[in-house]
């Protein structure tokens, strides 16, 4: 287990600044990056479902031109400067590129296997240039903890576990200062999607009770950090669609329903932990209690670009105040 | 998302698009050329007596055709694996996309199997009547063993189960090059079938006649005449026409034979033409590719079927008639120069040839048990892909949706249709079981797709306007065109439906209801149970069924 390196005598608390859902938002990471210069965070958590789900072809026409379509409008581009203006735009809207020629892409569309390995190639990149620029540019006496979530390919979590600076906090108890643990979990309760990270809420709930062997101190002082919100909460709230996928009204209110894990609510109401840090539900940040456990979801809206996360004040007695960012 | 938009989604179904017009023309072409049209279509002459066999085959097509139409259009909107039941299930209900997609499964892990049971059949008599035709006695013996001996059979199946399967296995590029060899070599022997009847149709009765002697013996084609007179044929006319004359065109035939029963039988000979749809995931350009193939395909069935059965009828008059009364008869018993063998088309067209140009003989002889034979990889496909598709949905074990990352197909989906094959070959070697159901009840199965595909595509249009956007798109008028086809298939499928279930109680085994009957039950109550265990888990049902599959 690790230690936390810099902790004095005369420390009365810290903070935690966490945040969740990024898909792959270029500029939500950035302002990610620049939270230390702006807020006093002595750990900064960057969770779950931190990739892309999409690849945007710039089709390459010759003599420096380029054109792409998103959203129904065709875009041209001339020069490099506008070519990087605009892929930095996608990348910001959590989009990866890929610059091709006409024939190439034709191509593409018809092998899923290219595209599947251009996927792998494209997170791959992304998710190594996020470290990178983790330990570039944050200070390192702050420790960053970048967490997996359900939509990440298994992939990247090497690529994490590389760096010595950013922490990879699945199968391990991360030390926090003032004696605080934190236990983590990927993994989230069926969806629709065949995600690469889901399970059963059986499976789901041994992974969790596998989690307690790692907990070598009193539950009031662990953190959990587990993408899946806990059933039946704020926090789990997704509108309601119907068959066509379109949201229910009733009485001009637009009707949620419960979406989160059962087996994580089970887990909470059974050890009491002092904080669940959770995302995975982008439209239902907010904060609830479930038993003792006290438990966030700073929601997401990384498409727009706006970076949504918690802050976090911890003391020796327990959680001192949280403020909501975005 | 316009027409010109790309991007590319996380999530597929790791299938690849290998597949193009021309293959989907194959896949078509060696699914509906074969016994139907062979076997039952020809036999109409003893099974309809009395039917216009081309125009049963004329209305009977067309209705196909239809039926055809409406999944295409389903097609071209949702250019998935298993089209049908996605569409179905998605524009109509999911409980009846599930009924659907598991009767068209049961019929075909039935049809695999017995296929490739009775291919031993199939080749034995187009061996035994090669031998006959080139005076081989030898092969007259071998294919006499053939065809009765269980072992050949079980063995042969086995076999065929084995080599198709591991075909299928080795990715649908491999899959798509053998059917369109096995697709070259049978029509090879299809274009001599129709220039020998196109022969036929210029023969005198009287150059029949010595055509016939030739082959199979003096005195052969008189000796047919006087045993089908003294065995009772006229009666036998008379018992179902009501005039012993009404043998059937091109000779006197009766309109009520032709417009019920020999509409089915004839229907039959075309049922499939729009089976490619089941690998719709893995055409390339699909709403292109699939409609170009499957058009090809009704245009060159029709073809092929009317160039035989036309001019063969014309040349041969009633002792087509004649011949089918003796060899389904006890008449047959009565034959001292006449071999007793299964009437096919290629029976008539190859006995211009066997005295004087063997080898066309042999060719025609030959297109028999090579359509049947092509047919096997095309029906091992379809139930591999609905299971793929409802383990897609989470609605079937997972298993089943699993696709090989190095040969991109789904392997266990084949390895699971090929044992229950096996299994159901050993079953039909044991004589005290016998056929579990016959050819009615499988069409009668598959026109509840047809059905449900057609009333589909009438309302696509304002149930799931988005969806339908994707797709064709004519108007005239005001209503959109797959409406105006939806509406007119609605009524042909039906009517086939209705006279396929009227066939089905008819069945005095009991049989074929308990299968229609017992396969839709077992498909009610597995909707519900997957229904039941993803909600347990916490999918979101309704939003797999609001949403079109990846590609």
């Amino acid at each position: 287990m690790l230690k936390y390196k810099v902790e004095s005598e005369d420390m009365e608390s810290f903070k935690i600044f966490f945040m969740a859902d990024i898909h792959n938002s270029e500029l939500v990471f950035r302002r990610f990056l620049s939270i230390p210069k702006y807020y006093e965070v002595d750990v900064l958590i960057l969770s779950g479902d931190l990739t892309g789900k999409a690849i945007i072809p710039i089709i390459d026409l010759g003599g420096e031109k380029y054109q792409y379509t998103f959203k129904g409008r065709t875009e041209v581009i001339e020069g490099s400067e506008q070519l990087k203006s605009a892929l930095r735009e996608l990348r910001n809207r959590g989009l990866y590129t890929h610059i091709c020629t006409k024939d190439e892409l034709e191509e593409l569309k018809n092998k899923p296997d290219e595209v599947d390995r251009l996927f792998k190639k494209l997170i791959s990149e992304t998710v190594q240039e996020w470290v990178i620029n983790i330990e570039e540019i944050i200070p390192k006496e702050k420790d960053v903890i970048l967490m997996p979530g359900n939509d990440d390919i298994l992939e990247i979590d090497p690529i994490i576990q590389k760096s010595d600076r950013v922490i990879y906090p699945l199968s391990r108890l991360v030390e926090l200062p003032l004696g605080y643990g934190m236990i983590s979990i990927d993994y989230v309760n069926p969806t629709p999607w065949n995600t690469p990270r889901e399970s059963e809420e059986k499976a789901l709930w041994k992974m969790l009770e596998g989690k307690t062997n790692l907990v070598d101190r009193e539950w009031r002082k662990i953190i959990c950090s587990f993408h899946p919100p806990p059933y039946n909460t704020r926090l789990d709230l997704a509108p309601k669609l119907d068959k066509n996928l379109r949201p229910v009204y009733s009485f001009g209110e637009l009707e949620k329903e419960n979406v989160g894990s059962k087996s994580i609510r089970k887990f909470f109401e059974k050890y009491n932990p002092l904080i669940g840090l959770h995302g995975h539900i982008h439209e239902s940040p907010g904060c609830d209690k479930v038993g003792k456990t006290i438990v966030f979801n700073p929601g997401s809206e990384y498409s727009a670009g706006i970076l949504k996360g918690i802050i976090l004040e911890l003391d020796r007695e327990g959680l001192k105040n949280w403020y909501r960012i975005g | 998302m316009s027409s010109d938009e790309v991007l590319f989604i996380r999530k597929t179904s790791g299938l690849v698009r290998e597949i193009g017009a021309f293959s989907v023309m194959a896949i078509a072409a060696n699914y509906v050329i074969a016994d139907g049209f062979y076997l039952f279509t020809a036999g109409q002459g003893y099974s309809a007596p009395g039917a216009n066999i081309p125009l049963a085959l004329i209305i009977g097509g067309l209705i196909m055709s239809l039926a055809a139409f409406a999944v295409i259009f389903l097609t071209m909107s949702m250019p998935r694996t298993a089209s049908d039941y996605v569409g179905i299930s998605r524009v109509l209900h999911p409980l009846l996309g599930y009924i659907e997609a598991l009767l068209v499964f049961g019929v075909h892990i039935w049809i695999v199997g017995a296929l490739s049971f009775f291919m031993a059949w199939f080749w034995g008599s187009a061996i035994i009547q090669v031998g006959l035709a080139t005076h081989n006695p030898s092969l007259v013996s071998l294919g006499e063993w053939l065809s009765v001996d269980t072992g050949a059979a079980v063995g042969l199946g086995i076999l065929y189960v084995l080599i198709f399967g591991i075909i299928s296995l080795l990715g649908v590029k491999i899959f798509k090059y053998v059917v369109n060899i096995l697709f070259v070599i049978a029509l090879i022997a299809g274009v001599a079938t129709i220039a020998g009847a196109i022969y036929a149709s210029t023969l005198s009765p009287a150059q029949i006649r010595n055509l016939w002697d030739m082959t199979y013996g003096a005195g052969a084609y008189d000796e047919i005449v006087r045993v089908a007179e003294a065995g009772g044929w006229r009666d036998f006319i008379a018992s179902s026409t009501g005039d012993p004359s009404t043998w059937g065109w091109p000779g006197p035939w009766s309109p009520e034979i032709t417009l019920s029963l020999s509409i089915v039988i004839s229907a039959y000979a075309f049922w499939g033409l729009e089976f490619a749809n089941y690998m719709a995931g893995e055409i390339d350009k699909p709403k292109r590719n699939f409609l170009l193939g499957t058009v090809g395909a009704i245009i060159l069935v029709f073809a092929y079927y009317l160039l035989v059965s036309v001019p063969t009828l014309f040349g041969f008059k009633e002792f087509f008639s004649m011949y089918e009364y003796v060899m389904n008869t006890e008449a047959a018993g009565q034959l001292a120069i006449n071999p007793v063998q299964t009437p096919t088309w290629a029976v008539f067209v190859a006995s211009l040839f066997g005295g004087w140009a063997p080898i066309l003989a042999v060719l025609v002889t030959l297109a028999v048990p090579l359509w049947v034979m092509n047919g096997l990889p095309v029906y091992m496909m379809v139930p591999t892909r609905i299971s793929f598709a409802l383990s897609f949905d989470r609605f079937f074990p997972e298993k089943m949706a699993e696709v090989n990352v190095r040969f991109r197909t789904p392997h266990w989906s084949i390895i699971v249709v090929m044992a229950i094959a096996i299994l159901m070959i050993l079953i039909l070697a044991s004589p005290e079981y016998g056929p579990l159901f016959y050819a009615i009840t499988a069409v009668t199965a598959v026109a509840v797709k047809w059905f449900f595909s057609a009333i589909a595509i009438t309302i696509l249009p304002y149930r799931r306007p988005e969806i339908y956007k994707e797709g064709y798109t004519g108007t005239i008028g005001k209503i959109p065109i797959i409406t105006i086809v939806g509406g007119a298939a609605t009524i042909a499928t039906l009517l086939l439906l209705i006279l396929g279930l009227q066939q089905v109680a008819a069945d005095q085994t009991l049989v074929s209801p308990l299968w229609m009957v017992g396969w839709t039950l077992l498909a009610v109550g597995l909707y519900f149970y997957y229904r039941w265990r993803n909600i347990k888990r916490g999918i979101r049902v309704e939003k797999i069924f609001a949403e079109v599959p990846p590609a």
